[in-house]
């Protein structure tokens, strides 16, 4: 093994991975997403974002400056998560009158399905940064 | 029918050269076998088939002049650039050339620019040969003006391309590279045509041999994705028999899914073309 990485955040990685195959293929989940097809970086951002924080999970980040960087990450990768999560709400809400009763949920699963790696990785991340923010909080 | 009409600006030097070529491509036009063949000797050996008598040309002309020769034939469209010919005319003399091709088909102009055995640009040779420029364009409607911008200015004839290399670039090696491709292709038509026999004479179908294929090449890439994913999730991550055991599981059910997929995809192509005949022929059972 070249990394400390437990085998659970191998699987997140992996289904974060599998996820984020998914948003780019045509006829993915988020091809009718219209902030997507604008801003196709964002996308990739959205997933690298916490892939780096979960990584940095499994490492002791005793350095100040590291930890100050994790922290930014972190918010970065928040930031995003939430940026995406108020399009979606965006959009659904748009379609509301034309969508099926059923819609809704899928709609939810679907999306909760897509991003529950990024939203662990995001949850691991605070877990981690907790002592440091808890100060500014 | 359409055809490609060729048009060869010769320019020989010295001027005695010029002349013995005009003798000899005069003999050619006059189908004077045995003055051709003296001239062609006299020459160092030119190769007057190739010169004339090449595959797929026809409807030779040829006008001769004090400074330049013109030389042109037909040929098919799918026949390609002469560049073998301008080759074997630098090995004997040809200064310099401007080759035009007509492409009636489209009703467009192509021409190539040979200076010293080297295909160059256009601006680089009328650079070379200002004194020829009023030969090869009388009426003064293709090239640029005289003292224009380098760069791309838009071209005064738009029915007539430049056809400019990124460098200078050698005839010989330009001929080369054309006889490989067209060789390649010929043996690729004949290895696909006697494969296809064979199949045929075993009794399998080639299209369902080819479709074969393409589920295997399927199953191999799942393979392959596979062996990767296992390789980099043990290197990356601990847990080494939870990622054998999945890379395993993957090692079964990828290569499956991609047969799968690549099978329907040859099924619905099948399917497609069952429905299109079917259209085609009011409903009568498509012919094999």
């Amino acid at each position: 093994m070249l990394t400390p990485i437990e085998w659970w955040g191998g699987l997140l990685f992996v289904l974060g991975f599998a996820c984020w195959r998914a948003m780019l293929q045509p006829d993915g989940a988020a091809d009718d997403a219209g902030p997507d097809d604008r801003f196709p970086w964002l996308v990739h951002l959205t997933f690298l974002a916490p892939g780096v924080v979960l990584a940095g999970y499994f490492y002791p980040l005793q350095a100040p400056a590291l930890q100050y960087a994790y922290a930014a990450t972190l918010a970065l990768a928040v930031a995003l998560l939430l940026w995406h999560a108020g399009m979606e709400v965006r959009d659904w809400r748009r379609a509301g009158p034309e969508a099926e009763p059923g819609d809704g949920m899928a709609t939810f699963l679907g999306f909760a399905m897509l991003y529950s790696p990024l939203l662990a990785a995001c949850v691991l991340g605070c877990i981690k940064a907790w002592p440091l923010l808890r100060p500014w909080l | 029918m359409s055809q490609n009409a060729h048009t060869l600006t010769l320019f020989f030097e010295p001027p005695l050269l010029h002349r013995q070529f005009q003798l000899l491509l005069q003999y050619l036009q006059r189908d004077d076998a045995g003055n051709t063949a003296r001239w062609a000797q006299e020459l160092g050996g030119v190769d007057a088939a190739q010169l004339w008598d090449a595959p797929a040309r026809f409807n030779h002309w040829f006008a001769g002049h004090r400074t330049h020769l013109v030389y042109g034939f037909e040929t098919g469209t799918s026949a390609p650039v002469p560049w073998a010919l301008l080759e074997h005319l630098g090995r004997h003399g040809l200064r310099a050339a401007v080759m035009e091709v007509f492409y009636d088909q489209v009703c467009e102009r192509e021409r190539y620019h040979i200076d010293a055995g080297q295909w160059i640009g256009h601006r680089e040779w009328l650079a070379r040969h200002p004194q020829h420029r009023a030969l090869i364009d009388p009426e003064g409607g293709i090239y640029p003006p005289e003292g224009a911008a380098p760069g791309p200015a838009p071209n005064p004839a738009p029915d007539c391309t430049l056809s400019d290399p990124a460098r200078p670039t050698p005839v010989a090696q330009v001929a080369a590279q054309q006889a490989t491709q067209a060789r390649e292709a010929r043996e690729t038509v004949q290895a696909l045509a006697g494969l296809a026999a064979e199949l045929r004479g075993k009794g399998v179908s080639p299209v369902e041999a080819v479709a074969g294929f393409a589920v295997l090449g399927a199953g191999l890439k799942g393979l392959w994705h596979a062996v990767l994913f296992t390789i980099v999730t043990a290197l990356l991550f601990k847990g080494l028999w939870l990622w054998l055991g999945l890379g395993l599981l993957l090692a079964v059910a990828w290569p499956l899914f991609y047969m799968h997929r690549a099978r329907q995809r040859w099924e619905g192509d099948g399917d497609d073309d069952d429905e299109s005949a079917s259209d085609g022929d009011g409903g009568t059972a498509p012919k094999p």
